[in-house]
């Protein structure tokens, strides 16, 4: 089991668990809903926002890296005061200079006065905006620090933005706290800097249920990964079962990769505009019902299987082969894949 | 059809009256059929039974004849709203009884309307409110701490495809257990009823919860007949058997609580349903996440033992109580999380189960009747007094919400 040290420095994790903040239930046993109690809701989930053609010749004319577009794993949106808050997580801080500080020169870009242009609204839906960095606690000071560096350097080519700020996570004596810098602390509107949001009992892993399972291309520990990687089989194995227990007999249900992966990430799958990552999330898939096949075909030869141009399918038959592809498929076990090139976790070990 | 059961729930009474009962009490099982991200576009009502080997024959828009193959006629079928029917028969509980089971463990279409001790909560405010305090009602409770270990645990039992013994879901107060053939449980195991006038047990109920919290377990419940002697009782798994001698004034009684459910339905769905929406008006803009968590929580924290064995006891059979699959993935010694299914109805469903309670990720389409379910089967296996709560909203407020303003249609008792 991973640590609370190891675990809030996961992207995955920092994601669902901003996620977690902002559901409408006070009554969750471990975690304190404090974007919900700010009045901020979940706007967008891994939104690609371009940056106006203005901003980016500007950038070029003085040498200044910026991305063309920036992906912030979460915006939240407070309708009320027509605030918006962009969320980025991340495992460290990171300096000007870094290859990363391209991306958070977009973020500060899309905080500023151009921010209803980039979320194609009328000005009047925006009153002010705000980009955030979420990232462990040791690393919060020194983000800000970039943050203001890129700020001033943005200002300096007369490329005009918004405002930054940065949520530190911590771990507590007996609780997952966040310590939030005072521009965030004031744009919430939260009377305390210092907030115990996720309980920990000493005994279980904090982790809450994944909305979103997988991020590609973050950088997560291998323990980190393996265990994202159970929770979409997982998922997958859920979708493959729902379809097939309810299809009509003699029936062949043939699946989509896209839709079966859309499905198993609560459908931010198709947001991924990077090649290499959806390749290596359908190698996954097909690992995963290569492996459903072999099981499946012990009891009911056949029942599963491949054909180019059409993808995977699963066939049934009469009631009791129906039954009988039903029970094979629920049995199979995605803790007996391997999930990865090292050992297994001990989360695949079931109840 | 009405005419018919009409008269023979007159003749019932009177024969009730006299102890000499000819022939069974008129029962209707409330069903779902359907639901979730299906509907009713592309099969009738007719066609769902078919499927499932009962021959209907449409008699009006609404109302079907079931035929099963092997014991003939057994009822008519109602249909009262699009996704909620009712079967009136008058075949003998105890052999009535099994084949609706049957019929909705083979039917991924058809589940029972699962009323849960809350809902009857809000359904016997409706009888306080609607009936003099001198009638006479009567409550049942049922709990059973199913997960109690009464005899050591064996790891023989993982896997095992053996069907759970359907003798705890019957309708015990109609099937009398000869003395001699009792279980010795050494566990919490509550089952009894509660006749009294209405006045009395809604004077005392509040403070029997308090003191003893199966209490809070009410799995049936009568509404005394505003138009004689008796009344209809309700039961937990959406059975409602006729003890009043009028048929009309039965099915009214149906007709409201079905009104009541099916809003219930609605509003668990509408504020439930986790789903990706757009959150502007342009197609693929940005993607949000939308819903709320239904959250269990106990009143007091399972012990460890019952804990595992609720959580062996689920996932490793594939027949269980809650009927759910999946594959645990342990998260220390007292949760899990288990991103499964709803094996009846064929709908996802993600969970987290601790010692303390339980909270459900419900992904859209995934029918209501999942959520009442569970409530349902919490508050009858684990916890009598778990209280639920979707999203912000106690569910009993949800419950409360969905009976306010559905047309109770009864005249002053």
């Amino acid at each position: 089991m991973p640590t609370p040290h190891d675990m809030i420095r996961d992207p995955v994790f920092q994601l669902n668990a901003m996620v977690w903040l902002a559901q409408p239930c006070h009554e969750l046993e471990s975690i304190t809903p404090i974007f919900y109690d700010a009045g901020f809701t979940i706007y967008a989930v891994e939104p690609l926002l371009p940056i106006p053609v203005e901003v980016r010749l500007k950038a070029d004319e003085a040498g200044v890296a910026i991305q063309k577009g920036v992906c912030p794993e979460l915006v939240l949106h407070s309708e009320a005061e027509s605030k918006f808050l962009y969320i980025e997580c991340k495992a460290n801080s990171f300096g000007a200079e870094s290859s990363t500080s391209n991306q958070a020169r977009g973020l500060l870009v899309c905080a500023g006065p151009r921010a209803a242009d980039i979320l194609g609204l009328d000005p009047s839906q925006i009153s002010s905006s705000m980009a955030c960095y979420c990232l462990p606690e040791e690393h919060r000071e020194a983000l800000c620090g970039t943050l203001t560096s890129l700020t001033e350097e943005l200002k300096g080519v007369g490329i005009s933005s918004g405002p930054s700020s940065a949520i530190g996570i911590e771990v507590g004596s007996a609780s997952l706290d966040l310590r939030i810098s005072t521009p965030a602390k004031k744009f919430l509107e939260l009377a305390a800097g210092e907030i115990e949001f996720m309980k920990l009992d000493g005994e279980n892993d904090p982790r809450p249920l994944y909305f979103v399972p997988y991020i590609p291309g973050e950088d997560q520990s291998n323990q980190e990964m393996l265990y994202c990687r159970r929770v979409l089989f997982e998922r997958m194995h859920g979708s493959v079962l729902v379809a097939v227990g309810r299809s009509k007999r003699n029936t062949k249900t043939v699946f989509k990769s896209d839709e079966v992966l859309n499905d198993a990430m609560f459908g931010v799958y198709r947001l991924w505009d990077n090649p290499a990552s959806k390749k290596h999330i359908k190698k996954q898939y097909n690992k995963f019902f290569a492996a459903l096949r072999d099981a499946v075909g012990k009891i009911v030869p056949g029942a599963v299987s491949f054909k180019d141009g059409e993808g995977w399918a699963v066939a049934v038959g009469d009631a009791d082969n129906q039954e009988r592809v039903v029970d094979a498929i629920a049995r199979f076990r995605c803790g007996t894949l391997d999930l990865g090139d090292d050992a297994q976790g001990d989360f695949f070990d079931g109840a | 059809m009405v005419r018919f059961f009409d008269g023979e729930s007159a003749s019932r009474m009177e024969e009730l009256d006299l102890r000499k009962l000819s022939r069974p009490l008129v029962k209707t099982h409330l069903l779902e059929v359907l639901g979730g991200g299906n509907d009713l576009t592309t099969q009738t009502v007719g066609d769902v039974f078919s499927h499932r080997g009962v021959k209907t024959e449409q008699i009006d828009d609404t109302l079907y004849l079931a035929v099963d193959r092997k014991l003939g006629e057994i009822g008519f079928i109602e249909q009262l709203s699009p996704r909620l029917v009712a079967l009136y028969s008058m075949e003998e509980s105890k052999s009535l009884g099994p084949w609706v089971r049957n019929l909705v463990n083979r039917s991924p279409e058809i589940d029972h309307v699962w009323l849960s001790g809350t809902t009857f909560e809000v359904l016997w405010d409706q009888v306080v409110r609607l009936t003099r305090p001198e009638r006479f009602s009567q409550l049942a409770f049922t709990h059973d701490s199913y997960f109690t270990i009464d005899k050591p645990y064996s790891r023989d039992e993982e896997d095992s495809d053996d069907t759970e013994d359907e003798g705890d879901d019957q309708d015990e107060s109609e099937t009398p257990v000869e003395e001699d053939r009792q279980l010795i449980r050494e566990r919490r195991s509550t089952s009894f009823k509660l006749v009294d006038r209405v006045g009395e047990i809604e004077s005392k109920l509040e403070n029997l919860q308090q003191i003893y919290a199966p209490f809070y377990a009410i799995s049936q419940l009568r509404f005394p007949s505003p138009v004689g002697r008796g009344g209809h009782d309700f039961y937990d798994n959406g059975k409602v058997t006729n003890r009043s001698q009028n048929f009309r004034d039965h099915r009214l009684h149906v007709l409201y609580v079905v009104r009541v459910y099916q809003q219930l339905l609605v509003a668990t769905e509408q504020k439930a349903w986790y789903s990706i929406s757009e959150s502007v008006g342009v197609p693929g803009t940005f993607q949000r996440i939308v819903g709320a968590p239904v959250v269990i929580r106990f009143q007091e924290p399972l012990p460890s033992d019952v804990f595992d064995y609720w959580v062996a006891m689920t996932f490793n059979r594939k027949i269980n109580k809650f009927r759910l699959w999946g594959h645990p993935i342990r998260l220390g010694p007292s949760k899990v999380h288990v991103y499964g299914v709803d094996r009846h109805l064929w709908q996802p469903l993600f969970l987290e189960l601790t010692r303390s309670g339980c909270t459900a990720i419900i992904p859209n389409g995934t029918c209501g009747n999942t959520v009442h379910r569970l409530v349902t089967n919490i508050q009858r296996y684990l916890d009598p007094a778990a209280k639920a709560f979707v999203g912000d909203m106690e569910y009993r407020a949800l419950v409360v919400e969905s009976a306010r303003g559905v047309p109770y249609d009864a005249d002053a008792a």
